[in-house]
């Protein structure tokens, strides 16, 4: 552990403040400070599995942590440790370079009706690419718990912000925020921001989607640190069903306050949650294609 | 008072039964009481989690964490420890510097379960005591308002804040947060729920009681329409001179908020806030220099001192750094600064955090102001390289009983002043005897020109006697007593134990 700087947590707790597992349990031990500091005691991993599987990966404590601490990096070293991985990166089971879009397996699987709106969306913006149709997984589940390296390959476009931890790739989301005259987003609506992205890339993805907060007046899931809050819907737990968290809740916190009747995501798990759990209509982004 | 029955010996010594661990029929009853799941932890990362504070200069281990999610288990949890003697330290944020909220053994009893706003008229907000200032914050945004005054740390919480004051930016104008509530929910310390409001006299030894006096579970506090703050800074070359100035405006009410921060005493800024557009930042009888001047002074007296030349490059490092983080586009709309608490809190946490944090402080009067500050100025020089004084005012609602051994001193000032002395390490370790000796050498200021202190824990127990003489601690005392007879909450943190006597 000798290389992850757990030793620089101050303890400040700012980490907890956009946290969701202490969103949805106030319970400090599930979030980075409590992560850190039980590291900061000698604990191993195989005494902290709980606090290690309450983490989502939305990566707002990296964000906004003072002392810089990678906690989304130390998270995955524990689950490694607790998976015993041999430090070898799993490949995607079919050559990325080749693709120009991953749509990944939440869209491919449980929303393939949404393809065409981003192979539409694509061709608008001059980047006429088919999604594979026999695109395998690209392994970033087996990275996010622990059971492989990633692997960092190339592809163009990558629909699905989780496939962000294989693949060095433009972000769909990224690109509809660059093109916004191109949907058809009529006020009121919630848009949900997808938090890996935001809080992991933050002076890059941050200005587009505030940006559009700004000209359409939405509701969004930024807060006042301007870090996206989350749902666990994308992370491994939420996507394996395993150690998750409750999902229904987040969405309901996240709707509190907003009156929109409709909301929208550029996050295919998210877009599920809210289609299931917000009683709203919901769209993905590229079905707001004019 | 002790008695064969709790005591027990422990590594050959007597030791009150109230210091040792929590026998494992009393974890079995807690577990029996709560869902393990959630309420209730023995396991080492649970524990592990509150090791030490803010400060990271006091460390413990408690026996087991509650974690309260209603008022209910805050008095399921008193009345049990109230029966078995068993410590109970209360925590919200942690953020306590001298151990106030770090378990030696015993319960750790964490508030932030307790999460939730339950009710907003436009005039006042019902929370539960467990939410951080950001969560409130984030819960009034939407209906256009904001508290009214908290600390400038976001992470504190509600419960803990009013049980000390909390000082806001504002504070000249509207006090300190505990002046906020005017209503509360207080479980007493043998687990009675009890509601109390402003003219009731346990709501005002709860308000600024240190948590002596009950855990406060719920609190009614005061709102107002949400505003930007349009901020400017003024430099001077004296700390009197910018203390005077804050304390002519304040008293003149000319701005919606201000304080004064040096560097050192090198460089001094008089921090001004107004609610409203920057074009519109009212005109103010300020005897700031120039910066140039400022500059030029830096560099003639360091250039007197070449063997001190490292500090001019600390000074530039820092201005260089703080300037645009105070003014970071993302927080500011049409040039005012969105959300301050976000911004100062940020800002603290950066550039004022470290791996061990000391921030004695005094609350002096309006006459010794100045005084306080030049000798504590002389007190940090002599102890470390690098320090920063944070002064700020706070208004204080004639003399109500709640600011009886508090940080609001008994006198006929309409404000109390108040300075924070905080060495800046730069990565420089120090033993804690350092630490130790630098903070009496704070305190004896404070004592000596008749102030009081903004923290009473750990090591500050011995001042309070000499500051408030014995009457009023042990009438505060006696209270404490009559309300905890097993002396089990939040022992420590003022007053002695009985069996220490």
């Amino acid at each position: 552990m000798s290389e992850l700087n757990f030793g620089d947590c101050i303890g400040c707790g700012l980490c907890i403040l956009g946290c969701p597992a202490y969103e949805e349990t106030g319970f400090d031990p599930l979030t980075a400070r409590g992560r850190n500091k039980a590291l900061q005691s000698g604990l191993t991993a195989s005494e902290m599995t709980e606090p290690i599987w309450a983490c989502t990966m939305c990566g707002y404590c990296d964000a906004i942590c003072p002392s810089e601490v990678h906690n989304v990096e130390i998270v995955l070293h524990l689950r490694r440790e607790l998976a015993a991985v041999a430090a070898a990166p799993q490949t995607p089971s079919s050559s990325p370079a080749a693709r120009d879009i991953v749509v990944g397996c939440t869209i491919r699987e449980r929303a393939p009706h949404l393809i065409p709106s981003i192979e539409a969306f694509l061709a608008r913006i001059g980047r006429p690419f088919k999604a594979a149709v026999a695109e395998g997984c690209c392994g970033s589940l087996d990275v996010e718990a622990g059971r492989s390296m990633p692997s960092r390959a190339r592809a163009g476009v990558v629909a699905d912000p989780i496939c962000l931890e294989q693949y060095d790739a433009e972000f769909l989301g990224i690109l509809a925020m660059q093109h916004l005259d191109l949907f058809d987003l009529r006020p009121p609506f919630y848009y949900f921001a997808p938090h890996r992205v935001v809080n992991r890339d933050h002076a890059r993805a941050y200005p587009l989607y505030d940006r559009l907060r700004r000209r359409f007046g939405c509701d969004m899931n930024l807060d006042l640190n301007r870090l996206a809050r989350s749902t666990a819907a994308g992370s491994v737990q939420g996507l394996s069903g395993e150690h998750s968290r409750d999902i229904r809740a987040a969405v309901e916190r996240l709707l509190a306050h907003s009156r929109a009747e409709r909301v929208i995501t550029c996050s295919p798990a998210d877009y599920l949650a809210f289609k299931a759990w917000s009683g709203r209509e919901t769209l993905f982004i590229t079905e707001c294609l004019r | 008072m002790l008695t064969e029955r709790n005591k027990v010996v422990w590594n050959g010594r007597q030791r009150p039964l109230i210091e040792r661990q929590i026998a494992s029929f009393t974890i079995r009853r807690l577990r029996a009481q709560y869902n393990p799941a959630v309420l209730l932890r023995t396991d080492r990362a649970s524990r592990a989690c509150y090791r030490t504070d803010g400060g990271q200069i006091v460390y413990g281990f408690p026996d087991s964490v509650v974690h309260a999610q209603s008022a209910t288990d805050v008095a399921e949890t008193l009345r049990m420890a109230q029966r078995e003697h068993i410590p109970v330290t209360c925590r919200g944020g942690g953020l306590t510097t001298e151990g106030e909220s770090v378990a030696n053994r015993g319960i750790l009893l964490d508030l932030k379960g307790m999460q939730r706003l339950l009710e907003c008229d436009g005039e006042t907000a019902w929370v539960e005591a467990g939410m951080t200032w950001h969560q409130v914050a984030e819960a009034l945004r939407p209906r256009g308002l904001d508290y009214t005054s908290a600390p400038l740390n976001m992470l504190s919480t509600v419960g803990g804040t009013l049980g000390v004051g909390g000082i806001d930016v504002n504070s000249p104008r509207h006090g300190c947060a505990a002046d906020q509530a005017v209503e509360l929910e207080v479980v007493t310390p043998t687990g009675e729920i009890v509601r109390v409001g402003e003219g009731d006299d346990y709501f005002e030894r709860v308000l600024l009681g240190y948590g002596q006096f009950g855990v406060i579970t719920k609190a009614r506090l005061k709102v107002r329409p949400y505003r930007r703050m349009a901020v400017r800074h003024f430099l001077y070359t004296d700390i009197g001179t910018a203390l005077n100035d804050m304390m002519r405006i304040v008293e003149a009410d000319l701005v919606d908020a201000c304080a004064v921060l040096t560097l050192r005493d090198d460089v001094v800024a008089l921090i001004v806030g107004h609610e409203g557009p920057l074009a519109a930042f009212p005109a103010l009888p300020l005897r700031n220099n120039a910066e140039t001047l400022v500059y030029a002074r830096i560099a003639a007296r360091y250039a007197m001192r070449p063997w001190r030349l490292g500090e001019v490059g600390f000074l530039m490092r820092r201005k260089n750094e703080l300037l645009p983080a105070l003014l970071d586009p993302m927080f500011l709309d049409d040039g005012m600064v969105c959300d301050r608490t976000v911004v100062f809190s940020r800002l603290i946490w950066r550039y004022w955090g470290g791996p061990q944090i000391v921030i004695p402080d005094l609350a002096i009067t309006r006459a010794n102001f100045e005084a306080a500050a030049r000798r504590g100025i002389d007190v940090c020089k002599r102890h470390f390289r690098y320090f920063t004084l944070y002064a700020v005012m706070i208004r204080k609602f004639g003399n109500r009983p709640r600011y009886e051994l508090s940080a609001i001193p008994a006198t006929p000032d309409a404000h109390v002043c108040g300075i924070e002395f905080s060495p800046l390490l730069e990565g420089a370790r120090y033993s804690r005897d350092h630490f130790q000796s630098f903070k009496n050498a704070i305190y004896d200021v404070g004592l000596d020109l008749g102030g009081s202190f903004y923290r009473f824990g750990g090591v500050m127990k011995p001042y309070i006697r000499r500051m408030f003489g014995d009457e009023m601690v042990d009438r505060h005392r006696a209270m404490k007593l009559a309300l905890d007879p097993a002396f089990i909450l939040n022992r420590d943190v003022v007053f002695d134990p009985p069996e220490a006597r």
